[in-house]
């Protein structure tokens, strides 16, 4: 689904920043991947090369076959809608209930009027927030804004989801049912990519673990932990 | 963009006004003072070049026969002129009805006639319209070399000051006009700057859920057309009862003074303020657009 053929990526400036050197890496339909490695490692820029918010310097990133950098500007929008994406810190419009929140994505994709009524509270309905359309994200507990996240991201039933950091500011039990929540959307047949710091959660789920350290990929194991 | 997103476009772009209120009512007012400005120009052309169309339709020629010339002669110089190519109308003024006719112009208190008696100074006239005003200058001066006319009178200048200043009402209008459209599409500009810096987070998501460009970028432009056509009203509505006021005014103190009272006149300068307005809306919403909206 997804491949790097030899990725680099450097950030040109007063000094130069080597983000990504020489990245080989492929993510097939249905995975479920645990990017894992210190701040600084690539794992952010490793996301942005696949929504295409970033280009390679050297390398090419293939999605179905198709080189990204090649894309043209008016097709991004629309391979974009094929992504899923969950931050850290939730990045909800709190001046907009949890409905709209999620509409508002819905809106975005030009759904109609119809298919917004339908798909968002079949949405909020899976993720259990279905009783909280009606609040604003700021009357949420952590875990539940995450769910309304994670529900933006869903809204458009795309096949892959990528997440940064998306248990960093919860509760280790909170980040579990998060995590299971992954799992759910996974065993669906969704392709999931989350970069993550949680080592008990990475050992705990034993998935496919892709380490970055430097720019470079220092392991891809299946079944794997955090630290090896 | 599909026909069914033109709906949260405009509803977007109305709200983006709203948010930023204060600055919108800077930016709206701007618009409708300009436009405030370009009506007054337009409307005050407008009744010169109506003006100017009165007073040539007007336009006749005064011959002033010399003194010593008979009545029959008169009568044989005014057969001669009225035979002139371009003469519409010849009437002959004789002195005793000149004299009545200014009487009139003085009221009747002045009792001129009665006070000069047999002693009448004034010439006898012959008073003559062309059939075109612009062959009126031609006309006068082939009267002048005619023998047996002693001078010749007709609105020497007259047109022709209503033109120029006309002319430079219009020139000082449309500098001031620039500027003030200048400083209008930088206020849009920078109002609408100031709400894609207000809705960043909300332009975030939408990139990443994969927002059209152009789905990104109409509510902008439609909130920047907006303050454009709320100033325009503005200024219509301004214009509209203030010229009504100002000709009725006018039409009860200074009835001499044609202007243009015409409805149709009126719709098609706010149909023009309207585009203008909306226009530049358009190109203030553009500028910040292209320039701060990296989609």
């Amino acid at each position: 689904m997804i491949q790097f053929f030899n990725v680099s990526k450097i950030y040109a400036g007063e000094v130069k920043v080597t983000a990504l050197d020489e990245v080989n890496l492929e993510i097939r339909k249905g995975e479920f991947i645990f990017l894992v490695g210190p701040s600084g490692a690539g794992k952010s820029t490793l996301t942005k090369l696949i929504i295409r918010e970033e280009i390679p310097t050297a390398g090419q990133v293939m999605v179905e076959g198709k080189s990204l950098a090649r894309m043209k500007q008016w097709e991004i929008p629309y391979y974009r809608r094929n992504i899923g994406f969950v931050f850290q810190d939730f990045r909800l419009l709190m001046t907009r209930t949890v409905y709209e929140n999620v509409a508002f994505a819905a809106e975005s994709v030009e759904m109609t009027r119809t298919q917004i009524r339908q798909r968002v509270p079949m949405i909020l309905e899976m993720l259990e927030i279905g009783d909280k359309r009606n609040a604003f994200p700021y009357q949420l507990s952590g875990g539940q804004q995450q769910r309304l996240g994670i529900a933006r991201a869903m809204v458009n039933n795309p096949t892959m989801i990528i997440a940064d950091e998306p248990t960093g500011n919860l509760d280790p039990d909170t980040s579990g049912e998060i995590m299971q929540i992954f799992q759910a959307i996974n065993r669906r047949g969704t392709t999931v990519l989350i970069a993550t710091h949680d080592k008990d959660m990475v050992d705990k789920m034993r998935r496919r673990v892709v380490a970055l350290r430097g720019g470079y990929v220092v392991r891809d194991q299946q079944n794997g932990g955090y630290g090896a | 963009m599909r026909v069914s997103s033109i709906g949260y476009v405009v509803r977007d772009g109305f709200r983006n006004v709203w948010r930023n209120r204060i600055m919108s009512v800077a930016a709206i007012s701007t618009v409708a003072i300009s436009l405030f400005l370009l009506g007054c120009v337009w409307l005050f052309i407008a009744n010169v070049n109506h003006m100017v169309e009165t007073v040539e339709s007007e336009l006749e020629i005064n011959a002033y026969i010399v003194k010593d010339f008979t009545r029959d002669q008169g009568a044989e110089l005014m057969r001669q002129i009225s035979g002139l190519p371009g003469v519409a109308i010849v009437t002959y003024v004789p002195k005793e009805e000149g004299i009545l006719l200014l009487e009139g112009r003085f009221g009747p208190e002045a009792e001129l006639a009665e006070t000069v008696g047999e002693y009448n100074p004034l010439p006898d006239v012959i008073r003559v319209k062309a059939n075109r005003p612009e062959l009126v200058p031609e006309l006068a001066k082939k009267l002048e070399n005619t023998q047996g006319i002693d001078m010749v009178r007709y609105g020497q200048g007259t047109v022709e000051r209503l033109l120029t200043t006309a002319a430079w009402v219009e020139r000082a209008g449309l500098i001031g006009l620039v500027g003030i459209s200048v400083a209008a599409v930088f206020l849009i500009s920078t109002s609408i700057r100031l709400t894609v810096y207000s809705r960043r987070e909300e332009i975030t998501i939408m990139r990443l859920v994969g927002a059209t460009n152009w789905y990104i970028r109409w509510p902008f432009l439609v909130e920047g057309v907006f303050i454009g056509l709320f100033g325009s009203l503005l200024a219509c509505g301004i214009l509209y009862f203030g010229y009504l006021k100002i000709a009725e005014y006018l039409s009860l103190n200074l009835n001499f003074i044609p202007l243009l009272r015409d409805q149709t006149v009126l719709a098609d300068m706010g149909v023009r303020i309207l585009i203008y307005g909306g226009g530049l809306g358009l190109v203030g919403s553009f500028l910040s657009v292209f320039r701060y909206l990296r989609v």
